[in-house]
C-alpha cells in the first residue's frame, strides 16, 4: 500500500457522475457511496469526503437524487439517497458523453 | 432500504426550519465520521488517532456544513413554493368545478357581486376623476394656488399688477402664472360660435410644462404691450372638431371677438386646463385683454380705463405658482410683498393678504361634486357589504350540505389551515370573476355618458370632469374584489372547517346538527347586520327623495311656464355702452313684435343659472365701514312683469331711471325685512360701493339663484343705470315657448349676424338643469337604497326558508302533538319579524348617528325626520312579512307523518 503512486485529482464535473453511478445500484448513504467509490477506483482517484457531500446536496437540489432518513446496516439513523428518474436519465447522458470524450482523447494520445 | 422515488411529493412532509436543516446536515455528517472512525478503530487505531485521521480524510468540515445548509435551504424553499402553486392549481380547479356543478348558486352570487362591485367601480372612477387624479401637467404636486384673504369688501381675486409684483419680487417660485376664464365669440370659417377659454400670462404653458403638439405656447413678452399680440393656442379637441385636424392649422387666422388672431399652437390632447372644472378650448395672452376680457361698464367707469393690465384695483385673475422643491418660506415671502403693496396702493383695497393652498384644493365645484360622490361611494360600499352577507349566507348554506365532504377531508388528515385556504380560494375566485363582470358593467355604464340621449345640462360637468376607468380604478376594483372574497368567504370557511368529523360523518344525512346550529347563528347575525345597514340606506333614500321633491315643488316666486331664455353677449369691441343700449332697445322691440311673445326683458344673470353676484352694501346713517355682501342682479325695465314677480310696494323701474338720474333699486321682501324692519323701505337709501341708491320698490322673494337659496336678501338694479355687455333675454310667451325658438334666433341674427345664438332654452329646461345634480344624486341614492333593501330581504327570506327546512322535524312533532297549523305559521312569521325588528332597531340607532352627515345635502327635511323613520320602519315590517310568508306557508303544510318518518 505504501509504494503506490499518489492518487489523481478529480477532473471538474466527474464527481457528480460517480455519485449518480453509485446510486444507480440502489439507495445508499453518503458513507456507503464514499466506500463504493474508493473501492471501484482502487484509490486511484482522490475523492475528498467534503466534496462528495457537497455534490450529494447539490444533486438533491437539482432533483437528480432524492433523500430520505432511514436506518443503516448497524441500525443507526442515516440519510439515504436514491436516484430519481431525472437522475437516471442524466447519468445515461453523462456516461455516454464521458465515453466519447475519453475515446477521443485516447485516440489522440495513442501512438500512431 | 428502498423506497419509491418521488414519495416526498405524494406524502407531504412537514416543512423544516432553518435550525432543523442545520441539525439534519450535522447528523448526516456525524454519521459519516462515526462510521469512518469505527472502521479505522477496527483496523487497530486508537480512538483519538482514528478521529484525527477521519477528519483529515474528510477535508474542510465547516465549509461543507455551510455549503450543504445553504443548498438545502434554497431547495426547501423552492419545493415549498412549488407545493403552494400546485395546491393553488388544485384549489382553483376544484373551485371552478364546484361552481359549474351549482349553476344557480353561482349565477346568483356572480350577479350580486357584479352589481355591487360594478357600482363601486363606477363611483370610485368618479371620485378618482374628481378628487384623486392630478391635472395632466408636469409634476402637479409642486403647484400651489395663491389665495386672497378677503377680510372685508373688495374683490377676492388678484389684479394684474399684483401678479407682476409677485412674479418679479418672489424668489420662492420656479414659475408663476395668472389666468382668468373667458367666453369668446369666434368665427371659424363661417358659423359664429361661443368658445370657452382662458386668458393667461405668457408663462402659462412653460410653468405647467405643457408642450403644444403643434406650434408653440406663449412667450414671456406676449404679456407686455396691450393689443400687440393677437395670437391664440387652441385645444386638441377644437383643432379636430373645427379645423379637421388640418396640418396647416398653425399660422391660420381666426376671428375672435371680430379681431383677427393667428393660431400659434395646438395644446396636447387631454389638456383642457390646469384649473379643475374649466374646460378650455382656447388660450390667449394677457396683452389681448382689452379685446378678450373687457371690464364691465361700471368697473370701467370706476377705473377710468378698460386696460386691466395697469389697473391696481381690479381683481379678476387667479394665480398659480410652481414651488421649487426646497421652498419652505414662499408663504411668508408673499405676505411681505403684499403688505408692502397694500401700503403703496391703498386704493386697491385694505386687505390683500396672500396665502397658499395646494393646487385646486379650494375649488368649490370640486369640493361639492367630490362630496356627493364620496357619499355615493360610501353608500355603494355598504351595498356591497350587504351583498357580501348574502353571498356568505349562500355559501354557509352550501357548506352545510358539504359538511360530509369536508369531514371526510379532515378525517383524511387535511389540516384546518389547508381547508380554510381551499375554501377561501373558492370565494376569491367567485369574487374576482364577479369583479371582472363588475368592471365590464362599469365600463358599460360610463359608456352611457357618451350617448347622445344624455340631458345636455350634464354635458359641461362631463367636459370638465373626465370620468374613465384608469389603472388606479382597476387597482381599486381588484383590491376590492379580493377583499370582498375574503369578507364573504372567511366566516363560512372558518365555520365549516370547525366541523367535528365524527359528528358530521355520523349524521351526514341531515347535514350535521352541531355545525348546523353554529351556522344558523352566524347566518342570523349576517341578516341582522344586513337589515340594519339597509335600514340606514333606505332612511338616506327617503331623506334624499323628500329633498328632491321639496326642491321640485318649492315655490320659486315666479312661474316656469311660457318663458324662454336667450343669452346675448355683446363682448365685441365695436359695441360701446351707447351702441349696446341701442341694440338692447331694438332687440326688445323686435322680439315683442313677434307673434306669441307677450313681453321681453333682459337680466345680467339668468334665473336659476346658479350664477350670482354680490355687492358690498352699506346703509345711510349707519356705519359706513359696516358693509354687507348682498346678492344682486341687473335687469331691464320690464323684468319683474316678464317674470311674473309681483311688486309688493312702490313702483317698477321706468324709462326715467337713466344714468344721469339718481340711482334706484328694487329690493326683495327679505332685504326689506332684514334692513328696514317694521317700516316701508321705499324712499330709503343705501350705498352700493360709493353710489347712493334709493329704494323705489319691494319685490316678492324668489329663488332665482338656485333652488335652495330662498331667504337671502337681494336687490335689482336697472340695466338703464348699470350697463352690462352680456345679458340673458327673458321672454314671456302666449304659447309653448319652445315653438318660438327659431323665430327668436332669426330675430337676433337679423339684428346682429355675428352673434352666436345657441343657448335658447325654456325656463322649464333651465329649471331641470338647475335640478340635474339633485336629480342625479337622488336617483343614484334611490337605486342603491332599493338594491340594499332587496338584498337584505332576500337574505331574510333565505334564512327563514332554511330555518323551516331545518325545523321540519320539530314542526312535525308539534303538529303530531296537536298544534294548530295557524300557530305554526305564526311561529315562522314571528321568527322572521324578530330578526327584522331587531335589525331595524339597530339600523335606526345607526341612522340617527349618521344622517347628520347628510344635512348639507338635505332641503326642507330634518336628518332625523320622524315621519321618514316611521315610514321606513313600517315598510321594513311589511317587507319582513312578505319575505317570511312563503316559507311560513310551507311550514304550515308540513305533513307530520312524512316529517317524522324521514327521521
Amino acid at each position: 500500500m505504501g509504494n503506490r503512486k499518489p492518487p489523481l485529482a478529480l477532473l471538474q464535473g466527474t464527481l457528480d457522475v460517480l455519485v449518480l453511478k453509485a446510486l444507480s445500484l440502489g439507495p445508499n448513504h453518503g458513507y456507503g457511496i464514499s466506500l463504493w467509490v474508493r473501492q471501484r477506483t482502487d484509490g486511484e482517484l482522490l475523492v475528498e469526503d467534503a466534496a462528495l457531500y457537497q455534490a450529494l446536496h447539490r444533486l438533491e437540489r437539482q432533483a437528480l437524487i432524492d433523500a430520505e432518513w432511514g436506518l443503516s446496516e448497524n441500525n443507526r439513523r442515516a440519510k439515504f439517497y436514491a436516484l430519481t428518474p431525472a437522475g437516471r436519465k442524466h447519468l445515461r447522458a453523462a456516461a455516454s458523453q464521458w465515453r466519447r470524450y475519453v475515446a477521443a482523447v485516447f485516440k489522440v494520445l495513442e501512438p500512431a | 432500504m428502498a423506497f419509491p422515488p418521488g414519495i416526498r411529493r405524494t406524502f407531504r412532509f412537514p416543512w423544516r426550519t432553518r435550525t432543523q436543516i442545520a441539525r439534519d446536515v450535522d447528523d448526516e455528517l456525524r454519521f459519516h465520521l462515526d462510521m469512518q472512525i469505527e472502521a479505522l478503530v477496527a483496523r487497530g487505531m486508537t480512538r483519538r488517532a482514528a478521529r484525527r485521521e477521519a477528519l483529515r480524510q474528510f477535508g474542510d468540515l465547516d465549509d461543507t456544513k455551510r455549503y450543504c445548509r445553504t443548498v438545502d435551504g434554497a431547495a426547501e424553499q423552492r419545493a415549498r413554493r412549488a407545493m403552494y402553486l400546485d395546491e393553488l392549481r388544485q384549489d382553483l380547479r376544484y373551485a371552478v368545478r364546484g361552481f359549474i356543478t351549482h349553476p344557480g348558486l353561482t349565477a346568483t352570487a356572480l350577479l350580486t357581486l357584479a352589481l355591487g362591485i360594478g357600482a363601486n367601480t363606477t363611483m370610485f372612477s368618479a371620485v378618482n376623476a374628481i378628487l384623486i387624479r392630478q391635472m395632466p401637467v408636469e409634476r402637479p404636486q409642486e403647484l400651489v394656488d395663491v389665495q386672497r384673504a378677503n377680510l372685508g369688501p373688495g374683490p377676492n381675486s388678484w389684479s394684474y399688477p399684483d401678479f407682476v409684483a409677485m412674479r418679479d419680487a418672489s424668489t420662492s417660485f420656479s414659475g408663476i402664472y395668472a389666468y382668468a376664464p373667458i367666453s369668446v365669440h369666434a368665427a371659424f370659417d363661417g358659423e359664429p360660435t361661443q368658445i370657452r377659454g382662458e386668458i393667461v400670462s405668457g408663462s402659462y404653458f412653460d410653468v405647467l410644462g405643457v408642450v403644444p403638439v403643434r406650434g408653440r405656447g406663449f412667450l414671456f413678452d406676449e404679456d407686455l404691450t396691450p393689443g400687440t399680440h393677437p395670437v391664440a393656442v387652441i385645444s386638441y379637441g377644437l383643432w379636430q372638431r373645427l379645423l379637421g385636424g388640418a396640418e396647416d392649422a398653425v399660422g391660420r387666422t381666426v376671428l375672435l371677438n371680430e379681431v383677427p388672431f393667428t393660431i400659434v399652437g395646438v395644446a396636447p390632447a387631454g389638456f383642457r386646463s390646469a384649473a379643475f372644472g374649466l374646460s378650455s378650448d382656447l388660450w390667449v395672452p394677457m396683452a389681448m385683454q382689452t379685446v378678450m376680457r373687457r371690464p364691465s361698464a361700471g368697473l370701467q367707469r370706476a377705473l377710468g380705463t378698460d386696460d386691466l393690465l395697469t389697473a391696481v384695483g381690479a381683481g379678476w385673475l387667479q394665480i398659480t405658482g410652481r414651488l421649487t422643491p426646497e421652498t419652505t418660506r414662499a408663504q411668508a415671502e408673499l405676505g411681505l410683498i403684499m403688505t408692502d403693496r397694500t401700503e403703496t396702493f391703498p386704493e386697491a383695497g385694505a386687505t390683500r393678504r396672500a396665502y397658499l393652498t395646494a393646487h385646486n384644493e379650494r375649488n368649490e365645484f370640486r369640493r361639492v361634486l367630490g362630496g356627493i360622490f364620496l357619499l355615493l361611494s360610501g353608500i355603494t360600499l355598504l351595498v356591497l357589504l350587504i351583498a357580501c352577507a348574502n353571498i356568505a349566507n349562500l355559501l354557509l348554506a352550501r357548506a352545510t350540505t358539504r359538511a360530509r365532504e369536508i369531514a371526510i377531508r379532515l378525517a383524511l388528515g387535511v389540516s384546518r389551515g389547508r381547508l380554510i385556504r381551499q375554501l377561501l380560494t373558492e370565494s376569491v375566485v367567485l369574487a374576482t370573476t364577479g369583479g371582472a363582470l363588475g368592471i365590464a358593467g362599469a365600463w358599460w355604464a360610463l359608456g352611457l355618458l357618451d350617448s347622445p340621449g344624455l340631458p345636455p345640462v350634464i354635458r359641461p360637468i362631463l367636459d370638465a370632469v373626465h370620468v374613465e376607468i384608469d389603472g388606479r380604478v382597476l387597482a381599486y376594483t381588484a383590491g376590492l374584489s379580493l377583499m370582498t372574497g375574503v369578507v364573504f368567504g372567511l366566516a363560512p370557511a372558518l365555520q365549516s372547517s370547525r366541523t367535528g368529523c365524527v359528528t358530521a360523518l355520523k349524521d351526514a344525512g341531515s347535514g350535521g346538527v352541531g355545525t348546523a346550529r353554529g351556522t344558523a347563528r352566524l347566518r342570523k347575525l349576517f341578516v341582522l347586520a344586513q337589515v340594519a345597514v339597509s335600514f340606514v340606506l333606505v332612511i338616506a333614500t327617503g331623506l334624499m327623495l323628500q329633498t328632491f321633491n321639496n326642491l321640485r315643488t318649492a315655490d320659486l316666486g315666479f312661474g316656469l311656464d311660457n318663458q324662454l331664455l336667450v343669452d346675448v353677449s355683446l363682448d365685441l369691441p365695436r359695441y360701446s355702452e351707447e351702441t349696446g343700449r341701442q341694440f338692447y332697445t331694438r332687440l326688445k322691440q323686435e322680439l315683442e313684435a313677434l307673434p306669441g311673445v307677450e313681453s321681453a326683458s333682459m337680466a345680467r344673470i339668468a334665473s336659476l343659472s346658479g350664477a350670482s353676484r354680490r355687492y358690498e352694501v352699506a346703509f345711510e346713517g349707519g356705519d359706513a365701514d359696516e358693509r354687507y355682501p348682498v346678492l344682486a342682479n341687473v335687469v331691464g325695465a320690464d323684468y319683474l312683469r316678464t317674470m311674473g314677480i309681483p311688486l309688493e310696494d312702490g313702483r317698477h323701474f321706468s324709462a326715467a331711471d337713466r344714468v344721469e338720474a339718481p340711482g334706484v333699486a328694487i329690493v326683495s321682501s327679505e332685504m326689506a325685512n332684514r334692513f328696514w324692519p317694521g317700516e316701508s323701505p321705499v324712499g330709503r337709501r343705501f350705498l352700493q360701493g360709493d353710489e347712493s341708491v334709493e329704494v323705489i320698490g319691494v319685490a316678492r322673494d324668489t329663488r332665482w339663484v338656485n333652488l335652495r337659496t330662498s331667504d337671502e336678501p337681494f336687490f335689482f338694479r336697472p340695466l338703464s343705470q348699470s350697463y352690462e355687455s352680456g345679458v340673458t333675454v327673458h321672454l314671456r310667451t302666449a304659447r309653448d315657448p319652445a315653438t318660438l325658438a327659431s323665430a327668436v334666433r332669426a330675430t337676433v341674427q337679423r339684428l346682429e349676424p355675428m352673434l352666436p345664438v345657441s343657448n335658447i332654452r325654456t325656463m322649464s329646461a333651465q329649471f331641470d338643469a338647475a335640478l340635474a345634480q339633485e336629480r342625479l344624486t337622488a336617483t343614484l341614492v334611490t337605486i342603491f337604497g332599493v338594491l340594499a333593501a332587496v338584498l337584505a330581504f332576500l337574505g331574510v327570506h333565505g334564512v327563514i326558508a332554511y330555518a323551516v327546512t331545518q325545523r321540519t322535524h320539530e314542526i312535525g312533532v308539534r303538529l303530531a302533538l296537536g298544534a294548530e297549523r295557524g300557530s305554526i305559521f305564526g311561529l315562522i312569521i314571528r321568527h322572521g319579524m324578530t330578526l327584522v325588528v331587531v335589525g331595524s332597531a339597530i339600523g335606526a340607532a345607526g341612522a340617527l348617528a349618521v344622517t347628520e352627515l347628510l344635512s348639507g345635502l338635505l332641503f326642507g327635511v330634518s336628518p332625523t325626520d320622524a315621519g321618514t323613520f316611521l315610514a321606513v320602519a313600517a315598510l321594513f315590517a311589511l317587507a319582513a312579512f312578505l319575505a317570511c310568508v312563503v316559507p311560513a306557508r310551507q311550514a304550515m303544510r308540513v305533513d307530520p307523518i312524512t316529517a317524522l318518518r324521514y327521521e
